[in-house]
């Protein structure tokens, strides 16, 4: 019997050495006939040093060359220099701090949940790339280095957006990219229905008005961007949804300049002079395809991309940007999106990441390419597509305005991403009429005040 | 009763009966279903065929299509451009000419995983089903719960091991989740239980077979049927793992076609076009399996129907 079991454990053991040995062979195999397929250069040599870094970042001898580990989710697509060749100039140029860029494929918030998971397992890299509103989340949950003396070195290369890595005086990276609400239109329609660019929320209803009137729509309320695309706005015409007194959060998502938000919208879809699609469906496109969405409020950052399906049609070229349509008498925009790139809990070389942070980010017409507009101050010059799509209009220096007006009083907390989802529910029931814009905003303020208590911080109450 | 011939003519048999003769490819009269039941079934499977086929239909059509065509033109019939050319320049540009790669890679990962994990599944269901040992019933009782725990409740603690083993970003961290599995160990044993004869064994050992030569050569032939079907599905599981290669992988030269395609799509507004043809291709080789080897499923999925 016993003898029996021996042979049954052996028998196993044989099945398993077999298809261990066999898997080993194959992936030795694999790569090198791949390897002449590879035309892209930069990819290979990156791979190379990536275990070798993973395994022994701790007896790096001093003296040598740095290792850097950089997280991003940067698109790389068609066309655009990719992170790895970018990343390559640096290290040809600085031997002793050798970055290795990895991109992560998934959503913002998949790559956050990584980040937790290998900061617990004490291997994350250096530097990841965060989205602003994430980064207060990330601060309380102790994710991130404070790096507060490091990045005031390079304050000086960017703009407003320097504060969005900072929650309360402590610093944890440098902005890479942001994206002010500006204002996408098409010239040509305007110009054949005869309304300007509207400059403020009366001159905004009454072109929505008269474009409705024609079948054409100058903007679309989206539900699913509202988290964004609304506070922004909100942000934009003067408020502060939190601030922190005597230690305590200040949480006001409802105030003055909020409701003149919720008044110009909900006149708007009152007067069904806009369109509700998703921004994010395939009606949206549609919509813009077939010439009835003539214009919208959007993140700087999609004009990268938002004219693509238009290309070879009869509307190719006809679009140009403009800033943002002043609300409630304010000449500020608003933060929809953008991220920086944060020093993470445990890196070693937290100075030298930040040299190359500096570095990375203040290369702004590769930044351009990648579809960003970059948060350093230095001009980007206008990518060649974004130039053809919008007629030839210089479109990163309009960019470069709208980050010069945007809010610099505006910061999330930790949690916002649950209050977003709360503000979306409720931005569907007001496009479908059975809620109302304002309501979007008290929820914001339930979902807000929830939120921090869940997190245990202190809310004050008013 | 000669009147009523709608359905079939009245024949004579050689000694001069008349009989109505079944109808041709079909069982007697007596046990044949009515026509109504037949129009029934074949609408009926006519429909589950298009549930499962359109979609496929779709993304050949939605592959040519440019990213204005995708928005305007009809889903099923080609835009204005077939844009095929530009699709696959767009989807080796934003793959970095990896998409092959990633094709190979999911092939690999799926038929060693599916290989190892089916032996391993049979021996220790067959070991599990033919021989009495202590903590046997509790064995098996862990591996029902395996079953039901989720994947994804699964995948962290798993990286945090393989992350103090030091092999995540290696083939190991894909291989060795996904070798592991506790549907193909319990059908493994079902099947053993059902269709290995306690008898043959027991004449194997009296011929002198060992243990191990029992099982090579003659439990693994009795349980082929069960082995294709775990095979399968083993080989399903692997190539549609997401979760476990995006918290494991981050090399871009070990990524699955799967994860590789979801970076594209993980950005606003992406290629939808490229994909798409992203999506086709990579599905192919499971399609292309699927028809190789369904007959041997078929097979297997009947094994021991009749037995119990």
């Amino acid at each position: 019997m016993t003898f029996k079991r021996y042979m049954k454990a052996g028998a196993m053991l044989a099945v398993a050495a077999l298809g261990l040995t066999a898997c080993g062979g194959d992936t030795a195999t694999t790569p090198s006939p791949e390897a002449p397929a590879d035309t892209t250069t930069a990819p290979a040599p990156v791979d190379e040093t990536t275990p070798a870094e993973e395994t022994t970042p701790a007896d790096e001898p001093a003296g040598e060359a740095v290792q850097i580990d950089y997280l991003h989710r940067l698109p790389d697509g068609e066309g655009m220099v990719p992170v790895s060749e970018i990343v390559q100039r640096w290290n040809d140029e600085n031997p002793n701090i050798q970055v290795t860029a990895t991109k992560f494929d998934g959503e913002a918030q998949e790559m956050i949940t990584k980040l937790e998971t290998d900061v617990n397992a004490n291997n994350a890299p250096c530097l990841a790339q965060l989205g602003y509103a994430e980064v207060p989340d990330m601060f309380v949950k102790g994710l991130v280095e404070d790096v507060t003396e490091e990045a005031r070195k390079y304050e000086g290369d960017f703009g407003g957006a320097f504060g969005q890595m900072a929650v309360g005086d402590t610093i944890v990276g440098l902005p890479q990219d942001s994206g002010p609400l500006v204002y996408l239109y098409n010239a040509t329609e305007f110009e054949n229905l005869g309304i300007e660019v509207p400059t403020d929320s009366a001159s905004f209803i009454e072109a929505a008005k008269t474009a409705a009137a024609e079948g054409k729509y100058i903007a679309s309320f989206t539900p699913d961007e509202a988290t964004y695309w609304l506070s922004g706005q909100a942000a934009g015409a003067g408020a502060t949804w939190y601030s922190a007194e005597n230690d305590q959060w200040v949480v006001n998502t409802t105030g003055e300049e909020t409701q003149a938000v919720a008044a110009l919208w909900q006149e708007l879809l009152d007067a069904e002079a806009v369109a509700t699609h998703d921004r994010w469906g395939d009606a949206y496109g549609a919509a813009m395809v077939d010439g009835t969405l003539i214009g919208n409020i959007a993140a700087a950052w999609e004009t990268g991309f938002a004219l693509d399906g238009l290309d070879g049609t009869e509307y190719e070229g006809q679009w140009r940007v403009a800033q943002m349509p002043a609300i409630n008498g304010s000449e500020m925009t608003g933060p929809n999106g953008g991220s920086g790139v944060a020093v993470m809990k445990g890196c070693e070389h937290p100075a030298e990441a930040m040299e190359f942070n500096a570095w990375f980010n203040t290369q702004v017409d590769d930044l351009a390419q990648q579809g960003l507009v970059p948060a350093a101050t230095a001009p980007a010059s206008t990518p060649e597509k974004m130039s053809r799509q919008f007629g030839g209009q210089d479109v990163m220096a309009e960019l470069v305005t709208a980050n010069e007006r945007m809010s610099t009083d505006f910061g999330y907390i930790p949690g916002f991403p649950a209050v977003g989802g709360e503000m979306q529910t409720a931005a569907a029931a007001a496009a479908n009429g059975s809620g109302k814009v304002a309501d979007i905003f008290e929820a914001a303020q339930a979902a807000s005040i929830a939120a921090l208590e869940d997190a245990g911080l202190p809310v004050a109450q008013s | 009763m000669a009147t009523k011939t709608a359905h079939g003519k009245l024949a004579t048999t050689p000694d001069g009966l008349r009989y109505r003769p079944s109808h041709e490819g079909l069982p007697p009269r007596s046990i044949a279903p009515s026509k109504l039941a037949r129009t029934l079934t074949l609408v009926l499977l006519a429909f589950i065929a298009l549930y499962f086929l359109l979609p496929i239909v779709w993304v050949v059509f939605a592959s040519s299509k440019t990213k204005g065509d995708l928005l305007s033109s009809f889903g099923f019939w080609f835009g204005n451009d077939i844009a095929w050319g530009a699709n696959w320049d767009s989807l080796m540009a934003w793959t970095q000419n990896l998409f092959p790669r990633w094709v190979l890679n999911s092939i690999f990962y799926s038929t060693v995983a599916a290989t190892v994990g089916t032996l391993l599944s049979v021996a220790a269901g067959y070991a599990m089903a033919k021989f009495q040992f202590p903590g046997r019933n509790a064995m098996l009782g862990i591996v029902m719960t395996g079953l039901l725990m989720p994947v994804a409740l699964l995948t962290v603690p798993m990286y945090l091991l393989f992350s103090q083993l030091g092999i995540t970003n290696t083939i190991w961290a894909i291989l060795i989740p996904c070798i592991v599995s506790p549907f193909g160990v319990f059908l493994g044993n079902v099947y053993a239980a059902s269709s290995v004869p306690t008898e043959l064994l027991e004449a194997a050992r009296i011929d002198g077979a060992g243990e191990a030569r029992i099982f090579f050569t003659m439990v693994l032939r009795l349980l082929a049927p069960a082995m294709v079907t775990i095979f399968l599905f083993i080989f399903v599981a692997t190539w549609n793992n997401f979760l476990l290669p995006l918290m494991m992988i981050s090399s871009a030269e070990l990524k699955p076609v799967t994860l590789g395609l979801y970076g594209m799509m993980s950005y606003f507004d992406p290629n939808r076009g490229a994909v798409m043809l992203g999506a086709l291709l990579g599905v192919l080789p499971l399609i292309a399996l699927f028809l190789f080897l369904q007959r041997f499923w078929q097979a297997g999925l009947a094994a021991g129907s009749v037995k119990g």
